[in-house]
């Protein structure tokens, strides 16, 4: 067991950098999204990503596989700038890469155990039976085997976000993006998650990101939590220290607090917007 | 020279001068120009999936569950409704000409009439509108769901390549598909021309069928086959495209939809009287 940890842990080469962003800018028409993000993804530890709704969490992950190009800035994986990579010469880079979708994003025609096969079937010369036992192995990982032949609309979010998962780590990938894993799930299949991203992360040195706005699990899988705001990673530090910091956007964050700067900023937004409409 | 000469003058700032009311017609005028270059941008890109998806076609053999799928899906799918719209089209052909051809006691003709228009025309058409509305549609609707719920993004991240996943299978079964219900429609399409040839009309079946035998060569069939194959593509095509470029969650996916029946009943217009003019063009002898 100790030995396995070791060698999860030399192979993930924690402390490296995994994942860097350097002075993102990216904008959908005249919506500007990114400003300048900077952010940093050690190797071998869970960071998570915090931050209002719509303030561009998803649109950042994207960016870290190459699903959305930057108008400005780049975007380093192991240290090789992937920044105007085409999809072909992204192949190798998204392999080292698991995904959960916010939805989780899986095929609606094929069932749960066709889903989490699907990467093995496209893209490897496995054996019927060997892509069996991979893709039976995943799936009792995240004890959602006993539903391998349901269709992913009869089955609950919480077991779809799962078998998402399970697909998502189909090839042992050395990062995992998650998007909001637990948004729409009760309190105890929230902790399941939670506890299956720190599982994970022991068993398999894997380093992952995850998006949420659930302050409550941030702080229970969280080696570091960055705090996304107008497009900029505005704070970071331990979940510890995070949740005590007197900063005031993370702090009415935190508390989830209506009176604040962030609420200020959207008041004076709307007021703006109004004030355009009547011109 | 001109470029030339403008080129310094968008470094300094440029004077201030009461802009000139905009033309009334600019307005419109520019719109149509975007909506043109909308569908010049978008025809460019259904043409380049369509070259993708035609060289993944060598992967017919590892995919061909998915492709038997899909022509089952549209092809069983569409086969009572294509039976029924084709044997209709051939008794309102054979009724319609019947009743002119009666009044100078030509009403034998209608074998010939019906078995040709069928065949070149009708047969091809009829069958294509039918397969746009019931498996095109379809098609953009189940695409455009996967691009607005992130599946398109996750193949993309899993390196599978939705040419090969998605449109080559559904583009092949079009391909086998058209064609083979366009045979359905003519055969019941001629059946219905026949019955009501015998009872409308009087004109015996096997003098409607001598009729329809001796007009029919194998221009007339393999130009409204391969009218079929071409109708077939763009059906996939259209509707993958649509499907592929839906944005806006389920409005996005409505909206595709809707004008991917549009978009392919303009085409398959177009299409279906070029290829008449390219084969039997030259015959009229005219300018
Ligand atoms: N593909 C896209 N096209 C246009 N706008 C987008 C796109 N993706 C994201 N956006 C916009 O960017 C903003 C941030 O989105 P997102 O990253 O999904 O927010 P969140 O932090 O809630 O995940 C939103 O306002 C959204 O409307
Ligand atoms: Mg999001």
């Amino acid at each position: 067991m100790g030995e396995r940890a070791a060698g999860a842990a030399a192979r993930s080469g924690a402390g490296r950098p995994g994942i860097e962003l350097r002075g993102l800018y990216k904008s959908f028409g005249d919506h500007q999204v990114l400003r300048g993000l900077d952010l940093v993804v050690e190797r071998g530890q869970t960071t998570v990503i915090v931050g209002g709704s719509g303030t561009g969490k998803s649109v950042t992950l994207k960016h870290m596989v190459g699903l959305l190009k930057p108008d400005r800035g780049r975007v380093f994986v192991d240290g090789e700038d992937i920044t105007e990579y085409d999809s072909d010469r992204l192949v190798p880079v998204r392999r080292k890469f698991g995904y959960l979708f916010q939805s989780g994003a899986l095929i609606g025609w094929l069932d749960v155990f066709d889903n989490v096969a699907l990467p093995l079937r496209e893209l490897s010369d496995l054996s019927e039976a060997e892509i069996r036992e991979r893709v039976m192995e995943k799936l009792r990982l995240l004890q959602v085997h006993r539903a391998a032949r349901r269709m992913p609309p009869e089955i609950s979010g919480g077991m779809r976000k799962r078998v998402a998962l399970a697909r998502a780590l189909i090839w042992d990938p050395e990062f995992v993006l998650f998007d909001e894993p637990t948004t729409g799930l009760d309190p105890i299949l929230t902790a399941t998650v939670d506890q299956m991203i720190i599982e994970t992360r022991e068993r398999t040195g894997v380093t992952s990101v995850v998006v949420s706005h659930d302050m409550q699990s941030a702080r229970r899988i969280a080696d570091k939590i960055i705090m996304l705001y107008q497009g900029r990673a505005i704070f970071e530090a331990p979940p510890a220290e995070f949740m005590a910091s007197e900063h005031p956007i993370v702090r009415q964050f935190v508390r989830g607090e209506l009176e604040g700067p962030i609420t200020a900023e959207l008041r004076a937004a709307e007021r703006g917007l109004e004030a355009e409409e009547e011109t | 020279m001109t470029l030339a000469r403008q080129q310094p003058a968008t470094d300094r700032p440029a004077p201030l001068r009461p802009r000139p009311a905009p033309h009334p017609l600019a307005e419109p005028v520019r719109q149509l120009g975007r909506a043109l270059l909308q569908i010049v941008r978008n025809a460019g890109s259904d043409l380049l999936m369509l070259w993708r998806s035609l060289l993944w076609s060598r992967a017919l053999w590892f995919k061909r569950h998915e492709v038997l799928r899909q022509c089952w899906v549209a092809g069983i799918g569409s086969l009572g409704v294509v039976a029924f719209v084709g044997c209709f089209t051939g008794m309102i052909l054979s009724l319609a000409a019947g009743i002119e051809l009666a009044k100078f006691g030509q009403q034998d003709v209608v074998g010939s009439l019906v078995a040709i228009s069928m065949a070149r025309e009708m047969g091809p058409f009829m069958t294509a509108l039918i397969l746009t509305a019931n498996v095109g549609s379809s098609m953009a609707a189940e695409i455009g769901t996967m691009k607005v719920s992130e599946e398109i993004e996750a193949l993309e991240v899993m390196s599978i390549d939705i040419h090969r996943f998605l449109v080559m299978p559904r583009l092949l079964a079009m391909m086998a598909v058209t064609p083979l219900l366009t045979v359905v429609a003519n055969l019941l399409g001629n059946l219905g021309g026949a019955v009501v040839g015998y009872y409308q009309l009087g004109v015996t079946f096997s003098r409607y069928y001598h009729n329809a035998i001796d007009i029919l060569d194998l221009k007339a069939i393999y130009t409204g086959l391969f009218k079929a194959l071409v109708f077939g593509v763009i059906i996939a095509v259209v509707g993958c495209g649509k499907g592929l470029r839906t944005s806006g969650g389920a409005l996005g996916v409505g909206e595709a939809t809707r004008t991917s029946v549009i978009v392919c009943f303009l085409y398959i217009m177009v299409f279906g009287y070029v290829i008449t003019a390219l084969f039997y063009g030259g015959q009229l002898g005219g300018g």
